[in-house]
């Protein structure tokens, strides 16, 4: 398999509804995650997606539900397999080897973890994606996007102020007791009970904020790069969500991309579509050879799958 | 050609825990580029004397009966502000209720153990510049420099996002030593036998040399301070 080096995606989000990506509470109001970001001289905090969110939602969640579903992993994983999927895995045993063994099956078997590597009981295995943190289109951010984005001019008209996109939200939970119908559906309601209808809010970026975020691959081979750009296809068909509250409509984000490095070796630039064609195909050739490699890897002392 | 440089990086996101020793990341690059044993996966159980170490363009000295290498620990520019991450995981039980095999459907600890949900707390550090003063060769140094891309820890989440590297000549060696009031201080961890006769460190024990987390490593140490 040839090598084509580094790889970079450079992400333009465009929120297609209100994000609440949080990062705790203040009182009784939930507040946007925020990065301290030098600004003028002054440090401030500006919204921003974390680069954990936006690994796990863009290439984790959508790269391993695929392979469930193309596996036909459904109802069949054991727990140990799940959590190496859909969270990396944990380390629950030493050991004094390394099992180069499986580590190479799964390299050869399954691109999408050869990029996100993941712990096996007894042992880490390393990847090669590194993913940037969601940053705001701002007047604050304007350099350093300008910088991540190098060989690309960012348009010249100014930017707004992060406040300018900065919004609240406000819903109130309901009470069953005190909806209209609720005498006919519920026999025992007692009207001297306190009710626990809940107002609820928080801070929101509006709608038609923008986000510039990347992938790099480093040292990656082409079934890799197709493997993140399948991942990113089914995460945007997905409405490209990140953030809570998703159930009620928010976190929805509608993506482009363009791509560094898909030039090989010999100067010929290779096709995004072909790369996600050759890693479907990949997949598909290797389905069998996954399966194995999961009940080698997370031995039950009766086969599952 | 073998000079004395200021290295900086300037860094486009904050930097997560400690940047690495200059002599470290191009043993590790090196290494890579050349797919030695181990270069992905050094662990604690690997003896160092099994594995060989990259010939990295930096000039060593030698001090006191050690062969250290000419280069300084990171010094960072102003830290603006300081703060905590966090880091979260969770086994999503929800998302996966269904997707488990039946005989696997059952109730899970998630506040210990192995799937315990995770809020790790992360050093932050708002720094724009890192240096490291060196004697080396710049164009072999700029050629593995430049394929860095992050620095520090968390790098796969965005964290310590490397924008440039800068070279600049100086006309003095300050990368283990530098004068001061007629004294050497010490610019880089040393041995403790190596640093003696010089002054700005504290005594501790820990690695000396890179790989500078390896146990083989460890011995009564001098940090700069």
């Amino acid at each position: 398999m040839k090598q084509i080096g580094t790889c970079k995606i450079h992400f333009l989000s465009e929120a297609m509804s209100p994000i609440t990506h949080m990062m705790g509470v203040s009182g009784n109001e939930s507040i946007l995650n925020r990065g301290k970001i030098i600004y003028k001289n002054n440090v401030v905090d500006i919204p921003m997606l974390s680069g954990n969110a936006l690994r796990h939602k863009i290439i984790r969640d959508p790269g391993a539900m695929y392979l469930v579903d193309c596996c036909d992993l459904r109802g069949k994983l054991s727990i140990d397999q799940a959590n190496y999927m859909f969270t990396g895995g944990s380390l629950t045993e030493s050991s004094t080897t390394n099992n180069i063994k499986i580590i190479a099956e799964l390299q050869q078997i399954s691109p999408l973890f050869r990029l996100l590597g993941g712990s096996l009981r007894n042992q880490v295995i390393g990847g090669s994606l590194f993913v940037s943190r969601g940053l705001l289109i701002c007047e604050e951010n304007a350099k350093t996007i300008q910088a991540l984005c190098k060989n690309y001019q960012l348009p010249k008209n100014p930017l707004l102020p992060a406040q300018h996109f900065i919004s609240k939200f406000q819903y109130t939970r309901g009470d069953a007791g005190r909806m209209k119908d609720a005498a006919s559906i519920i026999t025992d309601i007692d009207s001297k009970e306190k009710s626990n209808l809940m107002i609820y809010s928080g801070e929101t970026i509006i709608q038609g904020a923008m986000f510039y975020h990347d992938l790099t691959l480093y040292n990656v081979s082409p079934l890799e790069i197709g493997a993140a750009l399948h991942s990113i296809n089914l995460w945007q068909h997905n409405d490209g969500i990140i953030g809570s509250s998703a159930r009620i409509g928010h976190g929805k984000l509608k993506s482009s991309i363009w791509i560094d490095g898909l030039v090989d070796w010999f100067g010929d630039e290779k096709d995004s579509a072909e790369l996600v064609v050759d890693y479907i195909k990949h997949v598909q050739a290797k389905k069998d050879n996954f399966v194995d490699w999961l009940q080698k890897a997370f031995p039950e002392k009766k086969s599952l799958l | 050609m073998i000079k004395n440089w200021k290295i900086t990086c300037n860094l486009l996101s904050p930097l997560c825990g400690d940047a690495p020793g200059i002599d470290s990341l191009l043993e590790y690059e090196l290494a890579l580029r050349l797919g030695m044993k181990y270069s992905r996966k050094l662990t604690r159980n690997v003896k160092l004397s099994e594995i060989e170490i990259p010939p990295i363009p930096l000039a060593k000295r030698t001090v006191n009966g050690f062969d250290i290498y000419c280069c300084s620990n990171p010094i960072y520019s102003e830290v603006k502000a300081e703060w905590v991450d966090r880091q979260s995981k969770r086994f999503d039980v929800s998302e996966l209720a269904l997707i488990l095999h039946e005989s696997q459907r059952k109730k899970l600890l998630t506040s210990s153990g192995p799937y315990k949900s995770r809020y790790v707390p992360l050093r932050i550090r708002l720094v724009e510049k890192i240096v490291w003063f060196v004697r080396g060769d710049k164009k072999e140094i700029n050629k593995l420099l430049k394929k860095i891309i992050a620095l520090g820890h968390c790098r796969n989440i965005g964290y310590g996002v490397v924008g440039s590297w800068e070279y600049e000549e100086q006309e003095n060696d300050y990368s283990i030593f530098a004068i001061h009031q007629g004294k050497n201080v010490i610019m880089k961890t040393l041995p403790l036998e190596a640093a003696k006769g010089s002054t700005g460190y504290r005594h501790s024990y820990g690695g000396a040399f890179p790989p500078y987390w390896h146990p083989e490593t460890y011995m009564e140490i001098a940090i700069p301070q």
